[in-house]
C-alpha cells in the first residue's frame, strides 16, 4: 500500500513537471458576429477570410488594422467593395516594389 | 503604409461595435488547469480500477457468464480511454508535436472507446433485465457465444460510427492573428474539403454522439433498471433493498456524469452556426470542458459499481491480495488466514439473491 501511495505521489510530480515546460495553448481565434460599423478601405491594412471548413463556424472577413482586427459581413455590399478596394491597392504596391526592383537591378 | 497617415479619432467607437475575433481566454485558462492536473488524476485512478479489474479476470477469474464478458469488456473500452486521455492532452498542450498520424489515432480511439463503453453498458443493462425480470424463460442469447457475438458487434459499430471522426480530424496549421509564428503551431481539429460537407458533418457528428452515444444508452438503462426496481420490490427477498440501491446508484451515477456535458453539447450543437458574444462562446466552451471531465469520471467509476460491488468478484480481488500476501511473505499466520475465509464465507452468504442461481453475476 505504501509503495503504491509512493507511485502515485511521483506519477502525479512527473505530470506537474511535464505541463510545467509545456507552452501555453494558443488556438486559432475565431470571428463570431460582425462589424456594425462600415470601414472604410484607407483605414485598413489589408485582411483575411474565415470560413468554416475548419474550427470556426460562421464565414467573415476579418479587416487587419494596426494592432487589431476586426470582422465584417463578407455577404455585405460595403464588405465586397472594400475587399476589392484593397485588392486593388495591394496589386498597385507589388507592381511599384517590382518596378523598383526591376530598376535597381537594371540600373 | 497608409495607417501612419491616419489619426487616433478614425478608431474610436464603441466596444461593442468591435467585433474582433475571440480568442476564448477564459476557457483556454480553465483548460491549462484541468488539461493536465485534472485528467491526470482521472487516468491514476482509470488505469488503477480498470487495470485491476482485467487482471482480477485474466488470472482468477474466468469469464463464465454473459455479465463477465461485458464486464471485461467496459473494463477495457475504460482502460484503453484512460490510456489515451494523457496523450490526448499532452498534444492539445503542446501544439500536436506527436504529428498527423497520433492525431487521427488518437481522436478516433477516443470516439470508438466512448461508443463501446457506453452501449455495453446498455448490455449490461439488458443483460440484468432478462436474468431477473424474465427469469423463468430460458433465452439462448444468455449464452456464452452469444455474448462474445454482441460484445464483437458492439465493438465494429463503436468502429463504424468513429469512421468519420477519423477521416475528417487533421492536423494542419491554423492561420493565427497577430503571433508572429517563429515556431509552427499545429492543431488537431475539423477540416473539410467543401463548405457543404462543413455543414452537414459539423451537426452530424455530434448528433451522432448525443443520439448513439448518450440517450440511447440512457433510455435503454431507465427502461431495463425500472423494469428490474419493480420485479425486486415485488419479490420476497430481504437482499432486495440493496440490489435497489446498487441498481439506482448505477443510474444516478450515469446521469450525473453525462447529462451535464450532453445538454452542453446539445445546446452548441443546436446554436452551431448562430452569432454569439465572445463572452457568451467563451463561457461556453468552459462549460464543455468542465462538465466533458465529469463525464471522463465515469470511466474511473464504472470498475466500482459495476466490477467490485459483486461479492464474487471482490472474493476472487481479495484472493490476488492473499496471494500477493503468500509472495511477499512465505509464511502465513494461520489466525489470519481463518478470518480471510470466514469472512469469504459470511459474504458468499449474503450473495445469495433472486438472481445468482439463475447464472447471473448480479451479486451484491
Amino acid at each position: 500500500m505504501a509503495t503504491s501511495k509512493a507511485c502515485l505521489v511521483a506519477a502525479l510530480c512527473s505530470l506537474i513537471i511535464i505541463s510545467a515546460f509545456i507552452d501555453g495553448t494558443q488556438s486559432a481565434s475565431c470571428c463570431l458576429r460582425y462589424t456594425r460599423k462600415k470601414w472604410t478601405c484607407r483605414q485598413l491594412l489589408g485582411y483575411s477570410i474565415q470560413n468554416i471548413n475548419t474550427s470556426c463556424d460562421i464565414s467573415a472577413t476579418i479587416f487587419h488594422l494596426p494592432e487589431r482586427f476586426v470582422c465584417a459581413d463578407p455577404s455585405m455590399k460595403w464588405v465586397q467593395k472594400v475587399m476589392a478596394c484593397l485588392d486593388e491597392r495591394r496589386k498597385k504596391a507589388a507592381a511599384v516594389t517590382k518596378d523598383n526592383v526591376h530598376s535597381t537591378t537594371s540600373g | 503604409m497608409t495607417s501612419s497617415q491616419l489619426n487616433q479619432s478614425d478608431y474610436d467607437f464603441n466596444d461593442t461595435d468591435w467585433a474582433e475575433p475571440c480568442s476564448y481566454q477564459k476557457n483556454h485558462s480553465v483548460e491549462q488547469v484541468v488539461g493536465p492536473y485534472v485528467h491526470s488524476i482521472i487516468c491514476i485512478l482509470g488505469l488503477v480500477g480498470n487495470g485491476l479489474v482485467i487482471v482480477t479476470y485474466a488470472f482468477y477469474k474466468r469469464t463464465k457468464s454473459m455479465t463477465d464478458i461485458y464486464l471485461l469488456n467496459v473494463a477495457i473500452a475504460d482502460l484503453l480511454f484512460v490510456a489515451a486521455l494523457p496523450l490526448i492532452v499532452y498534444n492539445e498542450l503542446s501544439s500536436w508535436s506527436m504529428g498527423p498520424a497520433a492525431c487521427k489515432l488518437l481522436r478516433g480511439s477516443y470516439s470508438v472507446n466512448l461508443y463501446s463503453g457506453m452501449l455495453l453498458l446498455a448490455c449490461i443493462s439488458t443483460d440484468r433485465y432478462i436474468a431477473i425480470v424474465q427469469a423463468r424463460r430460458r433465452f439462448r442469447i444468455r449464452s456464452l457465444p452469444y455474448s462474445r457475438l454482441i460484445c464483437a458487434i458492439v465493438w465494429v459499430f463503436a468502429f463504424l460510427l468513429s469512421v468519420p471522426t477519423f477521416y475528417f480530424y487533421t492536423w494542419y496549421e491554423p492561420f493565427l492573428f497577430g503571433h508572429n509564428q517563429t515556431t509552427p503551431h499545429y492543431v488537431c481539429e475539423f477540416r473539410f474539403s467543401d463548405v457543404s460537407a462543413a455543414w452537414s458533418t459539423k451537426v452530424a457528428i455530434p448528433s451522432t454522439q448525443l443520439a448513439v452515444g448518450f440517450f440511447l444508452p440512457l433510455i435503454i438503462m431507465i427502461i431495463c433498471y425500472t423494469a428490474i426496481i419493480v420485479t425486486l420490490l415485488k419479490a420476497r427477498n430481504f437482499q432486495r433493498h440493496k440490489a435497489v440501491r446498487v441498481v439506482l446508484a448505477v443510474v444516478v451515477v450515469f446521469i450525473t456524469c453525462h447529462l451535464p456535458y450532453n445538454v452542453v453539447l446539445l445546446y452548441e450543437t443546436a446554436t452551431k452556426f448562430h452569432h454569439r458574444s465572445c463572452d457568451e462562446s467563451d463561457a461556453l466552451q468552459v462549460a464543455k470542458t468542465v462538465t466533458q471531465t465529469l463525464a471522463y469520471l465515469h470511466c474511473c467509476l464504472n470498475p466500482v459499481l459495476y466490477a467490485f460491488i459483486g461479492v464474487k468478484f471482490r472474493n476472487h480481488f481479495r484472493r490476488i491480495f492473499q496471494d500477493l500476501w503468500c509472495l511477499g511473505k512465505r509464511y502465513i499466520a494461520p489466525r489470519r488466514f481463518s478470518r480471510v475465509t470466514s469472512e469469504i464465507y459470511i459474504s458468499t452468504r449474503r450473495s445469495v439473491d433472486g438472481s445468482s442461481e439463475n447464472g447471473s453475476s448480479f451479486t451484491m
